[in-house]
């Protein structure tokens, strides 16, 4: 030991004072010797008074030899260590020796940590003791910071993420870490003594044999992946471990070090995106549409094969180039701007929407298509992924549609049109028949008042003949004609009052149906009273319509009720209605004889009439309630059962202003 | 002015049948005027303004139009409205005489400034009674001097 040396010689020294007769040789010798020793060096009485010293004494604590010679040793000691100063003092006196870390203050009031021997030694027959000291700054301080460094190395071990062992050579843990006990659900003490093969099954146990054995033998550390290793609850859970080999001090093996770090769920996310890339790659492989990734400089990264069917260019041919080869000249530098703008500003006007762009195939045709964009970020940049449609059919089928619309309202317009100018046409030869089948009629009864005249130059026969032409066939064909000629006329009428009410404009206005209703119920009273009629209104709402057309629904549908009543139960009449939302529904129900099945599809239609017919009429009320209906967006339709009744449907647009439009 | 037995009606009707009906039931309301006749709208304006096949003559009387509204080459409104915007022509009445009774065509041809509008009616006995009270209506108009001046 280091600190044995000034002692000897201290010891040297007193037996050099001891001789009476010491040369001053000697006694600059042991000067130059207590002088020449690195640290303090003090001889002192048992009481503690100083009796000599050496030069560094006077350095470290700042006193001169004349302050030193009056003063205890414990006064150089800084008042935390006085205790244990004079206890070291007391114990250096009864057993002889004693050691201690203490602060020596200096005279300006410096402390520095001194490790002090105390020896005690018989001098000129007196107790002394002798007393080196070293400083111990530097080493306290290495000793603190080793101390931070072991501090800091457990904070770091049992803070970690991963786990961290020790085993002997056997496999034995002889150190884990919080960290390490988590991942295998063990507590850190129930580790300590466990061998490695008790939480691995035997392949494995097998394998990791091999591993500690090879760097064992070559001193190498070596990283496992993928080791499965067993928990306390029996779960399996894959290690990625890296194993030291742990030598002593002498650099003899004395076991491993490994870090472990479980990477179960790492393992399983990466399964889970392999699998998402999968089918994201099968899904991508077999749409019917272009599915195309593109990186921020707008060069293709992925080409599905929809994408090769559509463009006509392969995933080879594709990936690694510039997009821009697949669209016309006219839209590349959009695109370019496009993408420049996305990459400086994040901001596009086409991701998240569907646009209608132009896409150039290898063949050199330009053809339609739908494209939806969508971005997303990834630690190499940006990318876009387009999703590519070839709307080509689809605008030729949507062209084609909206030319069959064109021509549909080109015909109904014309068919409307058509109703209108054959039934004026139409009266035009109408006029000729019935004026002169009148004037025939005049020029018949001419010639039957000169009749008579005639007789004598007629035989019988001859003569009732002509009697017979006359007086019977002749005015039966002008009456034939007369009739048929007017029937044409009332047709003609209703088809230009249909005509008509599909041409005039609508006046939408407020309607109190509740006061509607009851007019239209009391236009009618006197037949009602008459046969006994219940008309049962119900609460109505008002409704945005032209009046006189609901006045023309109404009345028709309620004279209809009344006309086709059975006469063999009193007539009950029902109207009632209801508002939801976009239109209302009116119903009008009656107890009538109701219409046969086979009938119900010449209910609405023209000139149609259902059933027994024994009441006057057209046949074409309901044929206008429907035209008249439809040009209110509403729609009507009827229920009924032969023997009991009749219910006709009807509703209106709620927003007339907006149904009203042609129907 | 001048008396309604110096006017001459211009009857503008396509059909034929009509034309005569008509007539025959002018003359039956008594109305002795002299009838001229047009085919169609294209006759009529040339009747009127001396022009194509009336190039050379001219007329000597006052005219009253009776016409009707569809007809060929040039329509009644055609007509009619070409009558209206001309000075010659401007001041000759105009009964319009047609099969259509369309609220809105009655409304236009008033518009364009017809006369009077009468509907043909398909029963005869109300056609006949319609052109007799015309006849008798003429009987009592007072016309304007149709010559332009």
């Amino acid at each position: 030991m280091a600190q044995s040396k000034p002692i000897a010689q201290g010891i040297d020294i007193t037996e050099c004072k001891q001789e009476e007769k010491a040369s001053s040789r000697g006694k600059n010798f042991s000067e130059a010797v207590m002088n020449g020793a690195t640290g303090l060096l003090f001889v002192i009485g048992d009481k503690g008074n100083t009796i000599q010293w050496n030069k560094n004494v006077e350095k470290v604590t700042g006193y001169s030899a004349k302050e030193i010679s009056k003063m205890n040793i414990l006064d150089f000691v800084a008042s935390e260590d006085q205790k244990t100063a004079a206890e070291a003092m007391q114990e250096v006196l009864t057993k002889g020796q004693a050691s201690l870390e203490i602060m020596i203050l200096s005279k300006p009031g410096k402390k520095t940590p001194f490790y002090i021997t105390g020896l005690r030694t018989k001098l000129e027959n007196t107790t002394c003791v002798v007393c080196t000291g070293i400083d111990a700054t530097e080493r306290k301080q290495a000793e603190e910071k080793l101390l931070q460094s072991e501090e800091r190395y457990r904070t770091i071990l049992e803070t970690m993420q991963d786990g961290y062992l020790e085993v002997d050579l056997a496999g034995n843990f002889t150190f884990v870490n919080a960290a390490e006990g988590v991942n295998l659900g063990y507590s850190k003490e129930e580790l300590i003594g466990m061998n490695y093969r008790q939480y691995q099954d035997e392949t494995t146990s097998k394998k990791m044999y091999q591993i500690y054995n090879g760097i064992y033998k070559t001193g190498e550390p070596a990283k496992v992946l993928d080791v499965q290793v067993i928990r306390k609850d029996g779960t399996k859970a894959l290690n990625e471990i890296s194993i030291a080999l742990m030598r002593d001090s002498e650099g003899n093996p004395i076991g491993f070090r490994s870090v472990s770090r479980d990477v179960t769920e790492r393992r399983q996310m990466e399964e889970a995106l392999r699998e998402s890339e999968e089918r994201f790659r099968s899904v991508a492989q077999t749409a019917a549409e272009g599915i195309i990734n593109i990186d921020s400089d707008g060069n293709v990264v992925f080409w599905n094969k929809a994408a090769e069917i559509i463009f006509g260019y392969s995933t080879d041919e594709m990936v690694g180039r510039s997009l821009a080869l697949v669209m016309p000249e006219r839209f590349r530098e959009a695109h370019q701007q496009g993408m420049r703008r996305v990459a400086s500003t994040g901001e596009s006007r086409v991701v998240g929407t569907t646009v209608d762009v132009a896409g150039l195939a290898k063949d050199g045709h330009e053809f339609p298509a739908e494209l939806s964009l969508a971005t997303w970020k990834t630690v190499e940049g940006v990318f876009f992924t387009g999703i590519v449609c070839d709307i080509t059919e689809r605008k030729r089928a949507a062209e084609l549609l909206q030319r069959y619309a064109a021509e549909l309202e080109r015909s109904n317009e014309e068919v409307k049109n058509f109703a209108y100018i054959v039934s004026h046409d139409l009266r035009v030869p109408l006029v000729n028949l019935k004026g002169y089948t009148s004037e025939l009629r005049s020029a018949l009864g001419v010639i039957g008042s000169n009749f008579d005249a005639a007789l004598p130059h007629l035989n019988d026969e001859k003569r009732s003949e002509v009697a017979m032409a006359l007086h019977e066939d002749v005015p039966e064909a002008l009456e034939f004609i007369t009739n048929s000629v007017s029937r044409m006329d009332s047709f003609i009428n209703a088809v230009l009052i249909l005509a008509r009410l599909g041409r005039q404009d609508l006046k939408p206005e407020p309607i109190d149906m509740n006061a509607l209703v009851q007019s239209t119920v009391e236009t009618m009273s006197h037949q009602l009273q008459e046969r006994g009629i219940e008309v049962i209104v119900g609460s109505l709402p008002h409704v945005v319509a032209d009046r006189i057309a609901v006045e023309q629904i109404m009345g028709n549908i309620l004279s209809n009720a009344v006309k086709y009543l059975d006469s063999s139960r009193p007539g009950r009449i029902e109207v009632t209605a209801q508002a939801n939302g976009a239109e209302t529904t009116f119903r009008i129900r009656d107890n009538g004889r109701g219409i046969a099945q086979e009938d119900m599809d010449k209910v609405f239609a023209p000139f149609r009439r259902a059933g027994k017919q024994d009441t006057p009429g057209e046949g074409m009320g309901l044929a206008y309630v429907q035209t008249l209906l439809r040009r209110h967006g509403g729609r009507i339709w009827c229920e009924s059962e032969l023997g009991k009744g009749t219910t006709f449907t009807f509703t209106i647009s709620t927003r007339s202003e907006k149904g009203a439009r042609d129907a | 002015m001048s008396d309604i037995q110096d006017v001459t009606i211009l009857l503008v009707e396509d059909d034929p049948g009509h034309t005569r009906l008509i007539e025959k039931n002018l003359r039956r309301a008594n109305i002795k005027n002299e009838i001229a006749f047009a085919t169609n709208g294209q006759e009529a304006l040339d009747y009127l303004f001396c022009e194509g096949e009336y190039v050379n003559s001219k007329h000597t009387s006052h005219l009253l139009v009776m016409l009707d509204l569809n007809m060929p080459v040039l329509d009644g409104y055609q007509v009619l409205e070409r009558m209206k915007k001309d000075e010659r022509t401007k001041r000759i009445p105009v009964v319009i005489l047609t099969t259509t009774d369309e609220p809105r065509e009655v409304r236009r041809c008033y518009e364009l400034g017809c006369n009077v509008y009468i509907t043909k009616p398909v029963d005869y006995e109300q056609f006949s009674e319609a052109i007799r009270k015309l006849g008798l209506f003429l009987l009592v108009a007072t016309m304007p001097n149709g010559d332009g001046g």
